[in-house]
């Protein structure tokens, strides 16, 4: 069933106006600067904060009604949350913690147990069943309660910024694993966060707030192809681009790339460029940078003063220059054109 | 745990000094003068026996009563939005700063053969609560416990909420977020303020005296038969109060262990 979300509520000087609709097994990531909104539209839409107007539905339930005074009390919603951290009850040991939700729903304690039980093993910290919240580390306590929120099959997730805790080693299992507990189910899943990996990697679409308002909505692609306001160009007009790492070297199909200092062990892992860290040259360029390639414009979208070219063949990338950059090179959709990016531009995270 | 250099100005050691003198002496005092030879004879005489028992069980009984209505009233204040609270919490509270005797007094002027309540009762009921064992309990309670409230109302006051809403969200209705999340939240603070109201109800005198008197049995605390004693036999009177400073010293080191984090705040 869909999550419908018509939210107005005031925050402060400002206003939250948001309407979303989230289909089934649709995993919608709202991203948005600190002060956005995102945990306030959070909380609305569990019911832990009321609404000033609006409605909030899953299928045919009303959660919240602000024009008929319908609401119904978030421990009603059964709803698998996850927040940023500290989300583990500290008197109670890892398998009572997941546990909790059956137990609260009315379940043996036997059986609950079993179910929690089940659930670790499913991601693979059964072995952490007795131990106890502050003994674990960031990684493994978020682990813990993504399992917690999952365990009494929820009808809908909901997410507050899952990973920004976390030291980049533990986002990249944490982000795994989300990707594992929310790719084939039919429950929709609402994401909050302001890291535009986690929006890329998690979000079938993003929607982006500023400013309590939805500016943009779309695929990541749609948004990094044609981004509307400059914190969306900003922050999510950065290329993405998997591949596996070995050393300094990620290797993307035929497309090799040589990336900035890590700690990462290799393995698979996303190399993140942004746009306007490129730079593009009509002959091959001489000097120091260390990714030079050839490639294809498929297309330029001339928004403002910037220009965003889109390069395929070897790798799918965005770039970003000035109009005048661009015409100084002169070549045009269609054309080809040699990039390039110095080694310590390219960051990598964990895959 | 090691120490960090000093950072306060050395003099401060002399009034620091006379302020340790001023807790250590009288205790040393009363254990040096007290005749130890009399205490098995003391301790086994009826008089004594009977103060002591009524102490225990009506101190126990207030602490009882204390948590149940205490504990109520201190969420009630903490966690709702209830127009006045801060009043309410100074009128709950006032018997903290009041002389015991005013509230002796006060407790008469309510509950007194007399008075509105006490008239009701006694024509309704027969019921006469000054000078009986329900009115040691009342006054103890009138000045006890408002320990457990202050301690416990700011406790609630200060905890992270989080855990109480992941508790709803995860399908706890409000009994089980309550005893589940809640009180084991402000353990520390509902241990020490339950502790503080037996303290201060067992040793409670002049609010007692007031309202309930001094019949052997009936309403003579230790506290009463104590000052009692140092009128007719002053020894009898060093030796119980050796012991009530035996009786308290047992608690305090008993729960030292579990009663520390409520202090400072943070891990044993």
């Amino acid at each position: 069933m869909s999550l419908a979300i018509t939210i107005r509520r005031a925050l402060g000087e400002r206003r939250l106006e948001v309407d979303l609709e989230i289909a089934d097994g649709e995993r919608l990531v709202v991203i948005g600067p600190n002060g956005a909104g995102k945990s306030s539209l959070l909380r609305s839409v569990a019911g832990l904060d009321p609404i000033d107007s609006g409605r909030v539905t899953f299928g045919d339930e009303i959660w919240d009604d602000a024009a008929t005074g319908e609401h119904r009390p978030v421990e009603s919603r059964r709803l698998g949350v996850v927040p940023q951290r500290d989300a583990l009850l500290a008197h109670l040991n890892v398998l009572d913690n997941v546990a909790y939700g059956p137990r609260s729903q009315g379940v043996s304690r036997r059986e609950a147990r079993r179910r929690a039980h089940r659930e670790l093993e499913r991601f693979h910290i059964g072995h952490l069943a007795d131990a106890r919240p502050r003994s674990l580390s960031g990684g493994e306590a978020q682990r813990v309660a993504i399992a917690r929120a999952l365990v009494a099959e929820p009808t809908a997730l909901l997410l507050d910024e899952p990973t920004s805790a976390l030291d980049l080693a533990a986002k990249a299992g944490v982000r795994a694993l989300l990707t594992a507990a929310t790719t084939a189910t039919a429950r929709p899943s609402l994401i909050v966060t302001h890291d535009a990996v986690d929006a890329l990697t998690l979000g079938d679409r993003i929607a982006v707030l500023e400013e309590g308002q939805i500016t943009q909505i779309g695929t990541g692609r749609e948004l990094a192809a044609a981004p509307r306001t400059g914190y969306v160009a900003e922050l999510l007009g950065i290329n993405l681009i998997r591949g596996s790492l070995n050393g300094s070297t990620l290797t993307s199909g035929n497309f090799e790339l040589t990336v900035g200092a890590h700690d990462l062990p290799g393995g698979e892992a996303i190399a993140t460029v942004r746009p306007r860290s490129i730079s593009l040259h009509r002959a091959r360029p001489e000097g120091s940078p260390r990714n030079v390639w050839q490639s294809r414009i498929s297309s330029i979208d001339r928004t403002a003063d910037r220009v965003r070219v889109r390069l395929v063949d070897p790798v799918e990338i965005v770039v970003e220059l000035t109009a005048a950059g661009l015409d100084a090179i002169g070549v045009g959709e269609g054309g080809e054109v040699w990039a390039s990016v110095k080694a310590s531009e390219v960051s990598v995270t964990g895959g | 745990m090691s120490r960090r250099p000093s950072t306060i100005p050395r003099l401060l050691i002399v009034p620091a000094g006379l302020a340790v003198a001023l807790f250590a002496l009288p205790i040393l005092a009363l254990i040096a003068r007290a005749p130890w030879g009399e205490l098995t004879s003391i301790l086994s005489d009826d008089d004594t026996g009977r103060a002591v028992g009524l102490s225990l069980v009506t101190s126990l009984i207030t602490t009882g009563i204390a948590l149940a209505i205490g504990v109520p009233l201190a969420l009630v204040l903490a966690r709702t939005r209830l127009p006045g609270r801060r009043i309410i919490l100074a009128v709950c509270t006032l018997s903290m700063v009041l002389p015991p005797v005013v509230a002796g007094v006060a407790l008469l002027s309510v509950l007194g053969r007399r008075a509105p309540l006490g008239r009701l009762l006694d024509d309704w009921f027969g019921v006469t609560v000054p000078f009986t064992g329900a009115a040691v309990v009342i006054a103890q309670l009138f000045v006890a416990m408002p320990f457990l409230v202050i301690t416990l109302e700011s406790a609630l006051g200060s905890v992270d909420r989080g855990p109480e809403e992941m508790a709803r969200a995860l399908g706890a209705r409000p009994w089980r977020v309550l005893t589940t999340v809640t009180v084991p939240s402000v353990r520390s603070a509902l241990l020490a303020g339950t502790v503080l109201t037996w303290a201060r109800a067992i040793g409670e005198f002049g609010a007692t005296i007031t309202f309930a008197g001094n019949l052997p049995g009936v309403t003579r605390t230790l506290p009463t038969e104590t000052y009692l004693a140092l009128q007719n036999s002053p020894d009898r009177a060093l030796m119980l109060a050796v012991i009530q400073v035996g009786v308290c010293l047992a608690v305090l080191i008993a729960l030292r262990r579990r009663w520390v984090p409520a202090i400072t705040g943070g891990r044993p």
